[in-house]
């Protein structure tokens, strides 16, 4: 077995391993374990979306105890100021007497926060995360403060409770990897977490892997290659989720305003790669893209207001555009 | 824009070619049929278009040769488009769920991870070589074949359906029932001619015969249709007019040259009289010693006057009456040895005369008497009673074979008798009158491509009925003429298998529904019921009748009008 052969093994242990982690506290929602998972190594942000009692929470700290990474959790709520997060210049007092200003650092100091109900606070607020998001920095006083790497921001937000809540900017959306959206548990589901829940049995997460190791793995899955005619796929899916594309479908033409940025792309490969090496493969296919499309590029397409009128769901448009795309790779010879 | 390049394993390359072989095979199966089915579907409608008349008669041939360029085209279609390994290899792993495998290591551009790609490349070899590509692209049986299979039997059935005597129509059993009788009947007149033939020794009233029993059967076994086969028996009857143009003219000419010859030897024989001092027949001043051999003389000189003039106007009975007086005149006797030597010349030289006439019989008998009278000049038989009468008997003889018509007339004659009797059997039967009227707008002949031009409008009286022959454009280039027609007919005669092009002239009854070809048929049967020795009398008003109503060229019709007053003149 050669070094990368079993850099792949590895690879694919340490995914299932935090997996089987998470998987102790968490019931069900395997897809969104993936797709946390699969954002925690891509480098990406996860904006996890669902109504309250669904365990996004509980699975934002399951994950940081199953990894070895700092861990902090900033309740979002209006009054909340953007230095509450970031961290700010106090005076303080050394032993001499002598004082002076000192960076404070922040809750956002940390290989894992939990932006809790991100929603809740100002714009303002929340336009403080997209340095941090962005560029792993937080700049305070003209004096820019490197965040830990890797450096991963779960935010959580209720999609019912619209009272007093501030929508996430187009800006600050397009910095998360993915969009997550926990649905309801089954019925066996329920039942499980109502064992695990209501008895006296705890389970207790191990870390299993740690913040160095996180990062070998993002190095390996970058070096994935990927066929040109995957790549076209790609570019062809995001491009077409814009109106005025050419490949753009009947519906994205009908009620889409705006469509992925060249960050929605990216997302797509960067996470598609991942899956490949998860499956045992050292390619990336089109299905390992259309399986991340929805959660990359949900919350990339901005609807017009005929699509907001209709209840049409951007994972309505990405359907059909996933649909109309692969119409046109795949190849018919008649047989 | 650049080539593509690609770097295939060995074993990526093996998978690829046997995936190539695959395609191409199930390309075949599948459009071979489908092009197939799809081409004969198309003919089936044309086919059923045409038998509704709708649109122009096709040939079985002709259906043949489409559906099988509609099967060449769906060869091409499957085996011509090139086959990029690219997109070989996207569609086996769109087949086998390969997962872009085979297309990532074909191409394998990805910059800066070498590792990896030999990794991605072994373990895409190691798939190529567990692939089953009998599995993959399993041969099955398409149903396009069925459909193929399916379009061509109704194509077949198209052609052979109407062909059976339960889809035959009313009309058309009746024409079948109709052209069997009247192949019994002309099977019975076919013997009857071939029995006379070989009696009298008539040859080309034997090949009638015969081609006329062949048609005969077909008709019986209706092996052919009652279109084909009145077509046929009109292509009969012009081989047999033919015939007997040319037993007449043959017939005329040795009868005229016989009679030049005849005339000839007589006016030798005359001079040879004035030479030795007897008189001509008309000479009054002539000496008793000679004048009871001048009797007997004159009489046979003048008796073969006649039968000079007889043979110039081809005319039997005054042949026959010739002869009689001519075996009188031997009858009376005392010819003198030297004219009996003459008389023997003659004779020997109307025999030679009459080599082709076509009469061995005849020339027989005119040797023998020639050598009887030589025998009788030399002494070598005594001129007495007995010899005399064997003479006479001689010359009786050759004035019955004359008179009777020589075998080549009655050749003439048995085809005249031939032709008459079919065209009594023919007239008189419903098969006939089926074929006479032909229905329009567009129900032609079937089988021989016959149909109404949709140009002309029902009311014209004048319509044209083209007779068109298999994958030819009906009447192409034909304008209706009796010349049109009879070149049609004569180019049937010659080459029965190929109909040819034609187009004849019909008319429309007051109904204006029906159309009637003018054709050119035998003798109206009343007429030729008349006896044989008046034939010519009823010959000329037949012909001058049936040249009055025909679109005869005038020259032809003086050309007729001229024969038989020549034998009228004869006469």
């Amino acid at each position: 077995m050669t070094d990368l052969e079993s850099q792949t093994v590895k690879f694919r242990k340490s995914f299932s391993q935090v997996k089987h982690e998470v998987q102790k506290v968490i019931v069900g929602n395997e897809e969104i374990i993936d797709g946390v998972i699969t954002a925690l190594i891509a480098g990406g942000h996860v904006l996890l979306e669902g109504v309250p009692g669904l365990g996004k929470t509980l699975l934002v700290r399951s994950l940081s105890q199953a990894v070895h990474l700092t861990f902090s959790r900033i309740q979002f709520t209006p009054d909340l100021m953007p230095s509450d997060i970031t961290g700010t210049n106090i005076l303080a007092e050394d032993s001499s007497g002598r004082r002076e200003f000192r960076f404070q650092p922040g809750p956002i100091f940390a290989g894992m926060v939990l932006a809790d109900e991100i929603n809740r606070a100002t714009p303002k607020t929340q336009s403080a995360m997209l340095e941090a998001m962005q560029e792993n920095a937080v700049t305070s006083a003209g004096i820019k403060h490197k965040l830990p790497d890797p450096f991963f921001v779960l935010a959580t937000q209720n999609p019912i409770e619209q009272e007093g809540t501030y929508p996430l900017p187009e800006a600050q959306l397009d910095r998360f990897l993915f969009k997550l959206i926990v649905p309801s548990p089954s019925y066996e589901e329920m039942s499980i977490i109502l064992d695990r829940t209501t008895g006296i049995e705890v389970q207790t997460i191990e870390a299993v892997i740690d913040g160095e190791e996180i990062m070998q793995l993002r190095h390996l899955a970058r070096e994935v290659p990927m066929a040109p005619n995957v790549k076209d796929y790609a570019i062809k899916v995001a491009l077409a989720t814009h109106p005025n594309n050419e490949g753009a479908t009947s519906k994205v033409k009908q009620y889409v305003r705006f469509g992925t940025s060249p960050r929605g792309a990216q997302a797509m490969i960067a996470s598609a790669k991942i899956k490949a090496l998860v499956d045992g493969r050292y390619n990336v296919s089109i299905d390992d893209l259309n399986s991340v499309a929805f959660s990359a590029l949900r919350h990339r397409i901005v609807l017009n207001f005929e699509g907001q009128a209709d209840g049409i769901s951007t994972d309505e448009i990405i359907d059909d555009v996933l649909k109309l795309t692969g119409k046109t790779t795949q190849v018919k010879l008649g047989v | 824009m650049s080539i593509p390049v690609y770097h295939s394993s060995q074993s990526l390359s093996t998978a690829i070619q046997k995936a190539a072989i695959r395609i191409r095979l199930l390309r075949v199966l599948k459009f071979v049929p489908l092009a197939t089915a799809y081409t004969t579907l198309l003919v089936s409608v044309y086919v059923i278009t045409s038998r509704l008349h709708i649109s122009y008669p096709i040939s079985g041939y002709s259906c043949l040769v489409i559906v099988l360029l509609g099967t060449l085209a769906g060869l091409g279609i499957a085996l011509l488009p090139k086959l990029d390994p690219l997109v070989i290899a996207k569609f086996t792993e769109q087949k086998a769920s390969l997962q872009e495998r085979l297309s990532t290591a074909l191409q394998n551009e990805t910059v800066g991870a070498e590792e990896f790609i030999q990794l991605q490349r072994q373990s895409t070899d190691e798939i190529c070589e567990s692939l089953n590509f009998k599995a993959l692209f399993p041969l099955t049986f398409p149903r396009s074949i069925l459909a193929a299979f399916v379009c061509l039997v109704v194509l077949v059935m198209l052609f052979w359906l109407p062909s059976l005597p339960i889809f035959w129509s009313a009309q058309h059993k009746k024409d079948v029932a109709a052209m069997r009788i009247t192949g019994v009947k002309m099977e019975h007149l076919a013997n009857l001619a071939a029995k006379i033939a070989k009696l009298d020794h008539l040859s080309q009233t034997a090949v009638v015969a015969k081609e006329l029993k062949r048609l005969a059967k077909s008709m019986q076994n209706s092996s052919t249709t009652p279109e084909k086969a009145l077509l046929h028996r009109q292509v009969l009857t012009q081989q047999m007019r033919q015939m007997q143009n040319k037993i007449a003219h043959e017939q005329q000419n040795a009868l005229m040259n016989a009679a030049q010859k005849l005339n000839q030897s007589l006016e030798k024989m005359q001079s040879q009289l004035t030479k030795n001092g007897n008189p001509s027949p008309g000479n009054k001043g002539q000496t008793r010693e000679n004048k009871s051999t001048s009797s007997a003389m004159k009489k046979a000189l003048k008796a073969l006057n006649k039968l000079q003039q007889a043979m110039k106007a081809n005319n039997p009975a005054a042949m026959k009456q010739a002869m009689q007086q001519l075996a009188a005149a031997m009858k009376q006797g005392n010819l003198s040895k030297s004219e009996m030597s003459q008389l023997s010349q003659t004779m020997q030289s109307l025999s030679n005369s009459l080599t082709n006439a076509g009469s061995p019989e005849l020339m027989q008998t005119l040797q023998s008497i020639s050598a009887q009278m030589q025998a009788m000049a030399t002494g070598n038989i005594m001129s007495n009673q007995s010899s005399m009468q064997a003479l006479e008997g001689e010359l009786d003889k050759a004035g019955d074979i004359l008179g009777n018509g020589i075998p080549s007339t009655l050749d003439w004659r048995a085809l005249a008798m031939m032709m008459n009797a079919m065209s009594q059997q023919l007239s008189s039967s419903q098969f006939y009158n089926s074929f006479m009227r032909m229905h329009a707008p567009g129900k032609g002949i079937d089988g021989l491509g016959a149909r109404y031009r949709p140009g002309i409008s029902p009311k014209d009286p004048h319509a044209k009925i083209t007779l068109a022959s298999k994958g030819h454009s009906a009447g192409n280039g034909k304008n209706g003429s009796l010349a049109s027609f009879s070149k049609y007919l004569h180019d049937l005669a010659t080459h029965p298998k190929v109909l040819p092009n034609g187009m004849i002239a019909g008319s429309r009854t007051r109904h204006g529904n029906e159309l009637s070809i003018n054709t050119m048929g035998a003798p109206s049967p009343n007429a030729m019921s008349s006896p044989l020795y008046s034939a010519i009398e009823t010959g000329q008003r037949q012909a001058e009748s049936a040249l009055s109503h025909a679109r005869v060229p005038v020259t032809m019709k003086q050309q007729v009008h001229d024969y038989f007053s020549n034998l009228q003149h004869s006469k």
